[in-house]
């Protein structure tokens, strides 16, 4: 059993906190003419019936500080999932709060704050569903993500600075967002970790964008155990265009990664590096994600595949998708590997509820053990 | 641990709003590209969040014939590009229902909340390209609320007036009802910081080194009337005084660098805002009107002039440039 390291993740988010809180005392600080600048904007929530003439500064708080600019949501998520082969029904229950803030000052922004806290509690899954939690039947505070991103060095935020626990920049996941979906890409079984505490570089440009990090190499928690470590970067054209392209590579000691990899796991810590490419592209209302990494674990080699077909409708608030994956491994006996096929459907019911549905088939199996199906349901609120 | 819950809860509490939206807000993105794209000249922008809601809602149902759809309610960002802390105009990013799912478009409007430009985020339709034009755009750029409504038709489709790529009627319809929407949704929901940044932009244009403004609270104080009936020698004021406003301008380091005294003048049978920007030494630096209109050429006869009183005047627009020289004189902070 490793040992518990709930207080260091605490200790190491209370530290951001502090940071930030900090952060915000200065920026009340320097506001304190009576005059407008562009600090003086969203002061006012309503604006008063006054003549043109009689307009007086708002004189803003600490409190209105900390709130302006400020989106906090709730999001309470309830999930089933039942396997097809055995029978066994599992849950999972989210319980968080989703915190997004913009950092300004009278020469403009200069900082974002993003705080996903999550009481998560599993019930009868046949195993841990991630590292972190000790058992199928546990209770975890995840942190989902949680990192400030200083943008304050360059106002076109060609060179920004993150700290925190923040995606590992790779792949697909860099730039399409699957927090709390049941729809997932690859970076549990890829690169062993998703989100990890850590610092990057990252910045956008008129055509690419880039992320570089290092980070702990333990993902939810920080773990004092070993010396793990993840190095990560991706560049890639812009994201919020009809198509885009990105390179990716990570470098890295990942404390115990998922199932998938245990053919190659020697004790808890598994060396590894990957070479990844990934794109999108659209055509009408079909979208066509990929991506493709090659590898080693230790010395044995890896090719791992991603593909993602799917639609939307025109208002985008219902999307069927279809996914295909296969993970290569050249164990001692040759290469084995192990392929799944997922189809999909979310549906943001309004702007609170979403319900998502998912079937996902093993076809192969690493050790050739019995394939697995398993049918999921998700229903979640934010308010 | 509980201390840090209970923050979170107590927070959550205050902030949190029926507004929230169903997707994360990690997938959130600054439209830094498109900001710096439409205003090269920029060197910061300011991100100002605010609530789509019922109200806006019902101000767009009221004022056009076409509503919002339920993406675009909730929390939105309006960001304000700037240069020097000088507002250059505003970013408003909004999403329309195209044929293949929702484009998105960044709309820039000036504090008047007229067109600037506008560049598609996100359009997967393939008349994208025909739209984007320097042709295309002409049609939009420069127009106000009322000059876009005409370029549609009563029930919201395109009209004669919009001159589209034949195919890209439909495309280009659905642009001006967006814009249209941008314009009543900003001034619905961003109203009172509307209000900042025009008075921003008038304190600060035309005085470099100007950092902010400062408005002054009570423009006619009982020592303004009483200088006044003297130096106008009991002649009424040319202006409507419930509408004069006086603007300190203060530098980075506090110091009041100017005036700008903004009046009310009709030029014809139109109200025209004018804004006097008067330095230290209480010399008339300009005289602009605060919109597009043309000011009469007397007008450009006072820049420089030393008025005193009556005496001096031999015109309206002198007798006003007295007065407004006595307010600048009064509420200037030395």
């Amino acid at each position: 059993m490793e040992p518990r390291t709930g207080n260091t993740r605490v200790r190491v988010a209370g530290t951001l906190l502090v940071a930030i809180a900090m952060g915000l005392l200065c920026n009340s600080a320097r506001a304190d003419d009576e005059g407008f600048s562009l600090e003086s904007l969203g002061a006012m929530e309503e604006p008063e019936a006054s003549p043109e003439a009689a307009i007086e500064a708002p004189e803003r708080d600490v409190w209105e500080r900390m709130t302006d600019n400020l989106r906090v949501a709730i999001d309470l998520s309830a999930r089933g999932i039942a396997r097809t082969n055995t029978g066994r029904a599992s849950t999972v229950l989210f319980a968080g709060i989703d915190v997004y803030k913009v950092f300004s000052l009278p020469q403009g922004d200069w900082g974002t704050l993003i705080a996903q806290v999550y009481l998560t509690r599993v019930d009868n899954a046949p195993g841990p569903p991630a590292p972190f939690f000790e058992s199928g039947d546990d209770t975890e505070v995840v942190f989902r993500i949680f990192n400030f991103n200083y943008t304050g060095l360059s106002s076109r935020q060609h060179l920004n600075f993150r700290f925190g626990h923040f995606e590992v920049p790779y792949g697909l996941e860099q730039t399409l967002n699957t927090n709390g979906t049941l729809r997932q890409y690859t970076h549990g079984a890829n690169l062993g970790v998703k989100a990890d505490w850590g610092a990057s570089v990252n910045g956008v440009t008129k055509t690419w964008e880039y992320e570089f990090g290092v980070t702990r190499g333990t993902g939810n928690e920080w773990s004092s155990r070993g010396s793990p470590y993840v190095l990560a970067g991706r560049v890639g054209t812009a994201a919020d265009q009809n198509w885009f392209a990105g390179l990716s590579c990570m470098q890295g000691e990942v404390l115990n990664p998922p199932s998938v990899v245990r053919a190659s796991r020697v004790g808890t810590i598994v060396r590894r590096w990957r070479l990844g490419f990934d794109a999108m592209a659209q055509a009408g209302p079909v979208n066509f994600l990929v991506e493709v990494s090659v590898g080693q674990d230790f010395s044995q080699e890896i090719l791992n595949l991603f593909g993602e077909v799917h639609v939307q409708n025109a208002r985008e608030n219902l999307l069927v998708y279809a996914q295909v994956r296969s993970f290569h491994q050249n164990l001692a006996t040759g290469w084995e590997d192990t392929s799944s096929a997922t189809i999909g459907a979310r549906f943001y019911v309004d702007n609170h509820w979403t319900v998502s549905v998912q079937f996902t088939q093993a076809l192969s199996t690493f050790t050739n053990s019995e394939r697995n199906g398993a049918v999921s349901f998700q229903a979640r609120y934010r308010f | 641990m509980k201390h840090l819950i209970f923050s979170l809860a107590a927070l959550t509490a205050v902030v949190s709003t029926a507004a929230a939206q169903s997707e994360a807000f990690c997938a959130l993105r600054d439209p830094v590209r498109q900001i710096y794209l439409i205003y090269p000249g920029a060197d910061a922008h300011r991100s100002i969040v605010r609530s789509v809601g019922p109200k806006a809602r019902h101000e767009v149902a009221s004022q056009l014939p076409f509503g919002l759809h339920f993406n675009e309610l909730g929390k939105h960002t309006l960001y304000v590009a700037a240069k020097s802390g000088r507002p250059m105009g505003l970013i408003h990013v909004r999403s329309e229902v195209g044929r293949w799912g929702l484009m998105e478009i960044a709309w820039a409007l000036d504090l008047d909340l007229r067109v600037r430009d506008f560049t598609f985020q996100r359009c997967r339709s393939r008349q994208r390209k025909k739209l984007s034009t320097k042709a295309f755009r002409a049609n939009l750029i420069g127009k106000n609320l009322s000059e876009l409504g005409a370029l549609l038709t009563k029930s919201g489709k395109s009209s004669s007036a919009l001159k589209a790529p034949r195919g890209t009627e439909g495309l280009a319809a659905a642009l001006v009802r967006s814009a249209m929407k941008t314009i009543v949704v900003t001034e619905s929901v961003w109203k009172a910081d509307l209000r900042i940044l025009r008075l921003l932009d008038q304190g600060l244009r035309g005085f470099e080194g100007g950092a902010s403004v400062q408005p002054v609270k009570q423009v006619y104080t009982q020592d303004v009337l009483h200088e006044l009936r003297d130096r106008l020698a009991g002649n009424g004021s040319v202006f409507d005084r419930a509408t004069v406003a006086v603007l300190r301008v203060i530098n980075k380091d506090k110091k009041q660098i100017g005036i700008v005294v903004r009046t009310d003048w009709l030029v014809g049978a139109k109200k025209t805002v004018i804004l006097w920007r008067i330095d230290m030494s209480g010399k008339l630096l300009a005289i602009n009107a605060a919109g597009a209109e043309t000011l009469p050429s007397e007008f450009k006869a006072l820049k420089g002039r030393a008025l005193g009183s009556f005496e001096d005047c031999a015109s309206p627009t002198e007798l006003a440039a007295v007065e407004v020289l006595t307010l600048s004189e009064l509420h200037a902070k030395r």
